[in-house]
């Protein structure tokens, strides 16, 4: 790897998520300072569900964050992320058209020519799938073998050595021998559920060990019909999900929460106005409003191709036109909660006493409803995110998703259409794209359920 | 002597689940005889319900159990049956009522189906048998016309009906032990009557015998044969009511009777209990009592009081039983008379034909099909430093009297209200923000009356913001932390939230955030009547102080005639959105005038039955507002209603002490 120049290259769901991620960051120190607000996060990680959910969870982020450094390096005019710069090889390891997972050949015959001359019809043998086998039919599954368990040895000496950390800086903040610590945190003793973590942990850790000793020598995931990497793909997707999944709930929650809470405070005509117009728009079926307007964007692009300059640039427009579309029209239910709830409370006497002060609207929003309805926000923003997730498969697979050229989960799957017709099948890439958003989605869904019990009044009420 | 009915021996119910367990139920030993009204008293979070529910074998789960002890009804130990020996008891040897009629009926099924319930489970009935059954149940409760009002839903009755369904509900299983947890605490005084002498002429009739609990002293005075007082957990005392209302042993028991507010105990400060009932999930070493006892001695905390015997019938638990019988009863009389000066009459809030319409919208176009009279031409004047109270039951629209003073419901409100000579209806914009400092209003329920986000400075500081008041943040933090002294809480207190503070400390809050802008006139919706008696004590008080030393002035919205007689110079009686009588506290409670006025007074339980003479019972309820009856809204309940009344509303009668009834019109 030469370090040339590095050049950034900000593009706008880069900027995007940034925002978000120091947004975040704020909210969480705030949460850290305010008793009141970190108690129910605390009460998140106290449950060994949530925690697992929420490492996993944290696992992607990660993925999509380092996806979202753009630069470019030295004369290379093509703009790579930091991911790409990472994974190195992954990447650039092309073969010519599909291979099965830790296949050594390709999938389809072709004529071959050999040393001698002749030419044959056969399964070539891949340009860097198991290259530096000799014989593969022979040797293939004992190196296969050999590597896992050099990547079982190095995963458990790197969680080991993790662990010990762990053990050792609990052990230090709550003056304890680490022996005692060790204990408490195996027989679940802290309030935290150490043990979940570690366990959680020790699997990323194996899953990642084995991925950087089988993915140097082999496709794991197979190939597609350009001979890129499935698992290369597959990863690339998670920020496409990611910023689906997160920034739409950006766009969305200025409406859902300024209409909602304006709606059931001020009632009358504002709150006319405003029911008038999300029941006009839930009336609209979501997917011909998506389609019309991405169509639309569509051919805007190809008549003004010089405002969208390069490739990347393009699609992470559309990319950002369909979180926004999406978060148009997906607003009108949290809204309608908010309205609602803000209809209560704006009924209750510490409401009506900061009337009887003069206390001006802005200010009674701001103060009094918006830190009353935050939780039922939260909910709906986790709640909501696997499902957005789901949404983009959906759509590009309808064909009105993210532009073609950029790696999704669904336009994996959309490509699998004509794979599954083909005979024999190939099965690889409807596969990683359904596990990777799968874990995705169910550890969202975890986290929310764990999210929605933990700052449900009505739910605390019961316990 | 026969056997008795119901016989609890050292029960101990614990809900565990927590960090440590809360022991509801420590030690409860009674017995209930066969006929008989043993009424349980206390004040809340002293472990009544949990008794209740214990015998009932519905002690709350996950963690609910009962620990030790024993439950025996009729001689079987109940407390070890498993839940379906349960049931055949339950609704069927002992029935229970609970306090809110609104919530222990299920509002998508007619009462007739929910009664029938019980008869089919129980006495397998069906069909005819069950409906005849059913309307005679209905008939027995007090429910005019059953056959129609079978077939109705809960939400087409009133609060009082409801409960008589309850009640009839728990009687439909002929049970031997009727347990009623505050059946009258929902309702309206006049209601209170109705139902609790329907409980005793039930009582008279089938002989069961009834468990009520009730935190009011009047009502156990009323109803019951026995006393039992209870206390974190304990029972600290029992008794027949005779000796109970004569002789009070325990410490506690004596105070719960001081701290009542009275005409006689005006202009002088309550004797209230310091402190609040102690969190019931620690290990007690002494007596639970002596932190907030004036009698206390060494022993008192280190070693558990044993339960004493006074005489066949009378025991209380405490280690001063004898002492306390001689002349320090009535020590620490540290009851100072507060000078209360008679000020120049200076009038401060004078309120002229306000009036409060809500618009009844239907159809699609949210046409106005009616109005809600809730408030309808009333007129009062409040002069400075005094305080006026509004009296009526629930409905009768006296805090919408206030909202409509406070210009909260401005677009409803018609009428003038005059604060120091101005109209606060006629201002709008900067000029009454700034007007809104001089009226505050202090809200019934010391929970919602608090965003739980905010801290209390914050709280507080609130109206200094609004008002910019002392623009300066360190001396608004000061003043802050001097309201806060003002009110009886610790500054240090201040960075703490709503719900780590007792009903009582809200309240105390709510008063600072209301003094914080320096208001002349201050609203009182019920600041009292969530409160327990000894909490009640210590807000009358502070009050009280409040008043003297800032000659601040009261409007104070209550049901609660005690609380008048106590702190009230002037009283205005509302009934249906009007005032029908109105005068100084002294002549309105003493000789009062409308026959509705003295319906309600003698409806209030007294402490000694015996001075409770010829009852006015009020039948019915109050109307709706919507369509108020024609004449005097007051005619279809008055015992002393005439042709006249059905067909004009009488005009104002009398000087300085008024009266709107025809009795006294000349």
């Amino acid at each position: 790897m030469t370090m040339g120049t590095i050049q950034f290259a900000f593009l706008w769901t880069d900027i995007l998520i940034f925002i978000l991620v120091a947004a975040i960051a704020v909210f969480v120190i705030y949460t850290i300072k305010h008793k009141h607000l970190r108690d129910p996060w605390k009460r998140v990680f106290q449950r060994r569900l949530g925690m697992a959910a929420f490492l996993v969870l944290m696992a992607y982020v990660c993925v999509g964050l380092l996806d979202s450094v753009h630069y470019k390096k030295g004369d290379n005019p093509e703009i790579i992320s930091l991911f790409d710069d990472l994974v190195g090889g992954l990447r650039t390891r092309e073969e010519k058209s599909y291979s099965a997972p830790f296949a050594t050949h390709l999938f389809a015959k072709e004529m071959m020519e050999r040393a001698d001359g002749s030419r044959v019809r056969g399964y070539p043998r891949l340009q860097y799938g198991g290259a530096h086998l000799q014989d593969p039919h022979k040797d293939k599954w004992a190196d296969i073998t050999q590597r896992v368990l050099q990547a079982v040895l190095l995963a458990l000496i790197a969680w080991l050595l993790f662990s010990a950390l762990m053990i050792l800086w609990l052990a230090r903040r709550k003056q304890q021998t680490w022996r005692s610590m060790l204990s408490s945190v195996w027989h679940g003793k802290e309030s935290l559920p150490w043990k979940v973590v570690l366990v959680t942990l020790g699997l990323l850790i194996l899953f990642m060990a084995l991925l950087l000793q089988l993915s140097t020598h082999y496709h794991v995931l197979g190939t597609d019909k350009v001979g890129q990497d499935v698992l290369y793909q597959s990863l690339k997707s998670i920020r496409t999900g990611l910023v689906i999944g997160t920034l739409t709930t950006l766009f969305m929650l200025p409406f859902a929460i300024a209409l909602g809470i304006m709606a059931g405070y001020f009632r009358g005509w504002v709150d006319d106005v405003i029911q008038y117009l999300y029941t006009t728009l839930n009336s609209i079926p979501g997917v011909l409003l998506i389609a019309a307007a991405v169509l639309m964007l569509q051919v805007y692009m190809s008549n003004h191709p010089d405002q969208f300059g390069d490739v990347i640039s393009r699609a992470d427009a559309r990319l950002l036109f369909l979180c926004l579309i999406l978060g148009v029209t997906s607003w009108t239910g949290l809204c309608r909660l908010l309205r609602g709830e803000a209809m209560k409370i704006s009924q209750v006497e510490y409401i009506q006493a900061a009337n009887a002060f003069g206390v001006g609207h802005l200010r009674v929003i701001s103060r009094h409803i918006l830190p009353n309805v935050m939780h039922i926000v939260l909910i709906a923003v986790v709640l909501d995110f696997s499902g957005l997730v789901l949404a983009e498969a959906v759509l590009s697979y309808v064909g009105v998703g993210v532009d073609p050229t950029t790696n999704s989960w669904g336009n994996m799957i959309n490509s699998a259409r004509l794979e599954m017709a083909r005979e024999p099948m190939v099965w690889w890439s409807l596969i990683a794209a359904f596990s990777f958003m799968f874990m995705l989605v169910l550890a969202a869904n975890l986290f929310s359920d764990a999210v929605r019990d933990a700052f449900d009044p009505r739910l605390q009420r019961q316990q | 002597m026969q056997a008795p009915l119901l016989q609890l021996d050292n029960l101990k119910a614990w809900i565990e689940g927590g960090q440590y367990p809360v022991r509801a139920v420590d030690g409860v030993t009674l017995t209930i005889n066969k006929g008989e009204t043993f009424a349980l008293l206390g004040e809340s979070g002293c472990g009544k319900s949990m008794t209740a529910l214990a015998i009932m074998g519905l002690l709350p789960a996950p963690g609910g159990r009962v620990v030790d002890g024993s439950i025996q009804l009729d001689g079987d130990e109940i407390s070890t049956y498993p839940e379906v020996a349960m049931r055949e008891i339950r609704g069927n040897r002992i029935a229970m009522i609970f306090q809110e009629p609104m919530t222990s009926l299920n509002p998508v099924l007619t009462i007739g189906e929910q009664i029938g319930e019980v008869l089919r489970r129980h006495k397998g009935l069906k069909g005819e048998a069950e409906r005849q059954r059913i309307l005679e149940l209905l008939d027995e409760v007090g429910i005019p016309d059953p056959p129609h009002r079978i077939r109705e839903y809960p939400h087409q009755l009133s609060g009082g009906m409801k409960q008589r369904v309850m009640i009839a509900i728990a009687l439909a299983g002929d049970p031997e032990l009727l347990i009623a947890d505050e059946p009258t605490t929902a309702l309206d005084v006049t209601i209170q009557l109705q139902v609790l002498s329907l409980l005793k002429k039930l009582q008279q009739e089938t002989g069961m015998a009834i468990l009520l609990i009730t935190h009011d002293l009047g009502v156990a005075a009323q109803m019951a044969d026995r006393i039992g007082v209870m206390y974190a957990g304990q029972m600290v005392e029992v008794a027949d009511r005779q000796s109970f209302y004569q002789t009070p042993a325990h410490p506690y028991s004596r105070k719960l009777f001081r701290a009542l507010p009275d005409m006689d105990k005006r202009s002088a400060t309550l004797d209230m209990i310091d402190g609040t009932v102690p969190s019931l999930s620690q290990q007690f070493i002494g007596c639970r009592f002596a932190p907030r006892c004036d009698f206390r001695i060494d022993s008192c905390e280190s070693s558990e009081p044993p339960w004493q015997e006074l005489s066949a019938e009378h025991g209380a638990r405490c280690h001063l039983l004898a002492q306390l019988d001689d002349e320090q009863t009535e020590l620490p009389a540290e009851t100072q008379t507060l000078a209360n000066k008679e000020h120049p009459e200076q009038v401060l809030l004078s309120v002229k034909n306000l009036k409060v319409y809500f618009p009844v919208q239907r159809g699609l176009f949210k046409k106005t099909v009616g109005h809600v009279h809730a408030v309808d031409d009333i007129s009062l004047a409040l002069g400075k430093g005094r305080t006026l109270a509004l009296v009526g039951e629930s409905g009768c629209g006296k805090t919408t009297v206030g909202k409509g003073i406070l210009q909260l419901l401005r677009q409803y409100t018609s009428g003038e209200v005059l604060f120091e000579g101005q109209s606060l209806t006629t201002l709008s914009g900067e000029l009454l923000r700034k007007r809104r400092s001089d009226v505050q209003i202090i809200f019934q329920d010391p929970y919602s009356s608090m965003n739980p986000r905010m801290r209390v400075r914050d709280i507080i500081e609130e109206g200094m913001l609004a008002q910019k008041i002392l623009p300066n943040v360190v001396q608004r933090q000061q003043r802050v932390e001097e309201l806060m002294l003002q009110v009886g809480l610790l500054p240090d207190m201040k960075d703490r939230y709503p719900h780590e503070f007792s009903g009582g400390q809200r309240q105390r809050i709510c008063i600072a955030r209301a003094l914080a802008v320096d208001p002349k006139l201050i609203v009182c919706d019920e600041p009292t009547s969530a409160l327990d008696v000894s909490v009640q004590a210590q807000i009358l008080n502070l009050l009280q102080e409040l008043q003297q030393r800032l000659h601040l002035s009261y409007l104070f919205i209550t049901h609660d005639l005690s609380v008048v007689a106590y702190l009230a110079h002037d009283v205005a009686v509302m009934y249906l959105g009007r005032i029908v009588e109105k005068g100084p506290v002294e002549d309105v409670l003493k000789q009062p005038r409308h026959p509705y006025t003295r319906a309600l007074l003698s409806a209030v339980p007294r402490l000694d039955p015996e001075t409770q003479t010829d009852v006015i019972r009020l039948e019915g309820d109050i109307p709706s507002p919507i369509n108020p009856p024609s004449g005097c809204h007051f005619h279809p309940r008055c015992p002393e209603a005439m042709p006249v009344c059905r067909e004009r509303y009488p005009d104002v009668s009398g000087d300085g002490h008024t009266t709107r009834c025809f009795l006294y019109e000349k």
